[in-house]
């Protein structure tokens, strides 16, 4: 699909973790690929840079390539600035975003991702050095503009308390329809682990078909490039 | 060699308290990592004395063989921490279809580790996959997938031997070293197995590095030996006679490696600097422990060791010309070292002549594999000092980004830690002579030649060195626009760099780990990654078939599962041919 290296690791990741805790990872992916695997890897561009916030262009392209550079930027402001704030445009597959506030966390952050899919909003918290984070869904409240703009919200400091009083100052949610805890979700990564990941025939098909891109036709001169 | 030859490192040893390990930039070196030999830290090493010593008890639950030897075992292994199933199909193969190459898609014999207990049904599952291997698909109760074939010079050999009633010729057999040969052993979650996290956190019998691939193996080495006895008994129950025990601990696996090997030492460098940092302390202590003289039974059991390898260097048979040179020098110069402990003896120990001042000896005068084969000789000295850092073969292999770094503490890590891949230049043509690459066939991985193979544009991302240099220069030039920046807002305009900025940030925090060889240089000799890993598997006898694979024997001379709990002495290290005794035991089969 033309991801570099860094990028195809940083998706596998977040596809797999997704799956792994109970989050669809396989069939968020089965839905992006036709999209990822027709389309131009795009990353994600800076429009502006203030001290602690910054605004950033996903070009319609994914969060499996765009998620790691936004929660890099903000944890860059963050430990520059006490917190981050960073917003990302135009970009889908946002829930993938998740895995890479984990990763974040074991180096000593704390992150709050928020989006709106539909009238939900979705927001995710995580503790510095937390293995899993909480998943919450809303009824939502927010400007327009943030549904249109399939916009990705990601904060970043180093106490989830002071972050959470940031991003109540800016987003107003209402009921809390849907909540996936920490526990559900070490819960769900053990049941996968022992009894692991099963992938619809079709699909694997798909992906080995994928796979096929970076392999090299095989002639009588290569078999000999492994040892004949 | 003299004992005049001092040099000052003892005194500065026995005046630190820090370990003097080697530098990354003496261990990392393509040609010394490509020199290594099996230590007490290697893999075999340390699965056998847990087994023998928790006495794992390992017995076959179906051994359903026709008269040639074809059909199912199954072996319940019950072990200190739970209970497995080693399944194995035996097939007849032409001889004409045997192949050891990953393209193959038949083998003599396939196997599988499962957890647990094997039922009817799900071994009418495993008879549908596991001889299919690659082509096939478990499920996550098995551990390892894997396939043997037969050695065409001597499996029928030894049967026939053993069916007219004869013990096989020792020296025939050091000739091979094995019946059969593994060709590959996949885990970690391959082919719909269990994720290596599920056996690390689930299997604490096998929850180190390869501890079940090694596994898998030590048991087709035992059903080889049985295999040979059963054919042989079958073929003629009157005269067949078993294999006299010394014999079996003679034979060990034969293993074919390939380039498949290559990309793994690049791609886990977290674990690769875990076992090189443990091998390394490990020397560190042995060298540590002899800082204030040496006494006689060391001495002697360094002679005795010396004189060992020197026997097992002869008995290799190899086709190779550079491994049989390469064989010959390192026995010359530990029989100058034998001669010399021998002699010298007295006066060594009156000296306080120490191993840091024999290890500076040898790095001044002797070849780079006698230097590594003596290293590996003082690890087996100290077995206190040596056997706990096997707890330490396994790490948590996360690569971190730290965003917030400033661009020009990169560049500084940079030129602190990668100044051997800046120091290679890649505008010559034959620093960019090979290329990587996986081939549709079977996905095997090729080494090609640029301008001459086709896939450049396809080549797997294991030239390091360029990488890094390509990112340097990356960042000398985004630091001449905006010298405050950091590495977040670099990577937003070159993101196609975070993944080399990730691998070397992650990296400066440890030693060892990345391999200072430009990969993809037209001379490159992968068999030197293959030999690496391999001694870490703690294989032996290393037969290079070319420069890209390699045979070598595994297993061979390690205790028989019927010397399991008995007393064990952990010498198995540079097997030599038995002396057999006189009353063998060697009953009618």
């Amino acid at each position: 699909m033309g991801f570099s290296v860094g990028d195809y690791e940083d998706a596998a990741a977040m596809v797999v973790w997704s799956q792994m805790h109970g989050l669809s990872g396989l069939q968020q992916l089965q839905r992006a690929l036709p999209f990822l695997s027709n389309c131009p890897c795009l990353h994600a561009k800076l429009i502006n840079d203030t001290d602690q916030q910054a605004l950033l262009d996903g070009q319609q392209s994914s969060v499996l390539l765009c998620g790691s550079q936004t929660v890099r930027l903000a944890c860059a402001i963050a430990r520059q600035h006490g917190s981050g704030h960073v917003r990302l445009d135009s970009c889908h597959n946002r829930k993938f975003i998740i895995q890479r506030l984990v990763s974040a966390a074991q180096l000593g952050t704390a992150l709050i991702a928020y989006w709106v899919n539909g009238s939900t909003g979705v927001k995710v918290m995580i503790e510095p050095y937390a293995k899993q984070p909480e998943y919450q869904e809303h009824q939502e409240y927010s400007a327009a503009d943030i549904t249109a703009n399939q916009s990705l919200f990601i904060f970043a400091g180093s106490d989830l308390a002071s972050l959470e009083q940031q991003f109540s100052s800016q987003f107003n949610l209402g009921a809390q329809l849907r909540r996936f805890s920490t526990e559900a979700m070490r819960n769900s990564y053990q049941y996968r682990l022992e009894q692991g990941i099963e992938i619809d025939q079709q699909f694997w098909s798909e992906l080995d078909n994928l796979v096929a891109r970076v392999l090299v036709e095989s002639t009588d001169s290569s078999r000999a490039g492994a040892g004949d | 060699m003299h004992s005049s030859y001092r040099s000052t490192a003892k005194s500065s040893l026995s005046q630190s308290a820090v370990l003097p390990m080697r530098p990354a930039s003496q261990v990392m070196q393509l040609n010394r990592l490509g020199s290594f030999h099996q230590s007490r830290l290697s893999f075999m090493r340390t699965l056998v004395r847990r087994m023998v010593q928790e006495n794992w008890q390992i017995n076959s639950t179906v051994f359903d063989l026709d008269t040639e030897g074809y059909g199912t075992a199954v072996y319940e292994v019950k072990a200190k921490y739970g209970t497995y199933s080693y399944v194995l199909f035996s097939h007849y193969l032409d001889p004409e279809n045997r192949n050891d190459r990953v393209i193959a898609d038949q083998w003599d014999l396939t196997m599988a580790l499962c957890e647990g207990s094997v039922d009817a049904e799900q071994l009418e599952f495993l008879r549908n996959n596991v001889p299919k291997q690659e082509a096939g698909r478990v499920d996550s109760r098995v551990f390892v997938l894997s396939r043997g074939n037969r050695s065409g010079r001597t499996f029928d050999y030894v049967v026939d031997e053993l069916a007219q009633g004869r013990q096989p010729d020792v020296d025939v057999i050091a000739e091979v070293g094995y019946l059969y040969r593994t060709t590959a052993a996949y885990g970690s979650g391959k082919l719909g197995m269990a994720d290596w996290e599920k056996v690390r956190t689930k299997h604490r019998d096998f929850a180190r590095p390869f501890a079940a691939e090694m596994f898998t193996c030590f048991m087709l080495r035992h059903f080889s030996l049985q295999h040979a006895d059963y054919i042989a008994a079958q073929r003629a129950p009157k005269t067949a006679v078993k294999l006299d025990d010394d014999i079996k601990r003679y034979f060990g696996i034969g293993n074919s490696t390939g380039l498949g090997m290559a990309p793994f030492l690049i791609n886990h460098p977290l674990l690769i600097n875990q076992w090189i940092e443990q091998r390394e302390t490990a020397l560190a202590r042995a060298i540590m422990a002899g800082a204030d003289g040496l006494d006689t039974a060391i001495l002697d059991r360094f002679a005795t060791a010396a004189a060992r390898v020197i026997q097992h260097l002869g008995e290799i048979s190899t086709g190779d010309t550079q491994q049989n040179v390469s064989n010959g020098l390192v026995s010359e110069e530990l029989q100058e070292l034998e001669q010399w402990l021998r002699a010298e003896g007295i006066n060594i120990i009156a000296s306080r002549y120490s191993w840091a001042e024999l290890v500076q000896y040898a790095e001044c005068n002797w070849h780079i594999e006698t230097q590594e084969v003596i290293n590996s000789m003082l690890i087996e000295l100290y077995p206190e000092l040596v056997d706990e850092l096997e707890e330490m073969m396994a790490v948590e292999e996360d690569q971190h980004l730290v965003p917030q770094m400033s661009l020009g503490d990169l560049k500084a890590l940079i030129e602190d830690k990668y100044d051997w891949a800046l120091a290679i230049d890649f505008s010559r043509a034959e620093s960019q002579g090979s290329f990587w690459y996986r081939s549709e066939e079977k996905m095997e991985p090729r080494l090609g030649q640029t301008c001459v193979d086709m896939g450049m544009e396809k080549q797997m991302p294991l030239a390091i060195g360029r990488m890094v240099r390509e990112c340097y220069d990356e960042i000398c030039m985004y630091m001449a626009e905006f010298p405050q920046q950091d590495v977040a807002h670099f990577i937003l305009q070159q993101p196609n760099f975070s993944g080399a900025i990730c691998r070397i940030q992650t990296m400066a925090r440890s030693q060892y780990g990345d391999i200072r060889e430009n990969l993809v240089h037209s001379d490159v000799l992968p068999i030197h990654l293959l030999r690496c890993k391999l001694s870490f598997f703690g294989v032996s006898k290393f037969d290079p078939r070319s420069r890209l694979w390699v045979r070598n024997t595994m297993f061979q001379g390690a205790p028989l599962i019927s010397d399991f709990g008995k007393p064990f002495f952990d010498d198995w290290q540079f097997p030599i041919k038995p002396v057999l005794s006189s009353t063998s035991d060697s009953s009618v089969g």
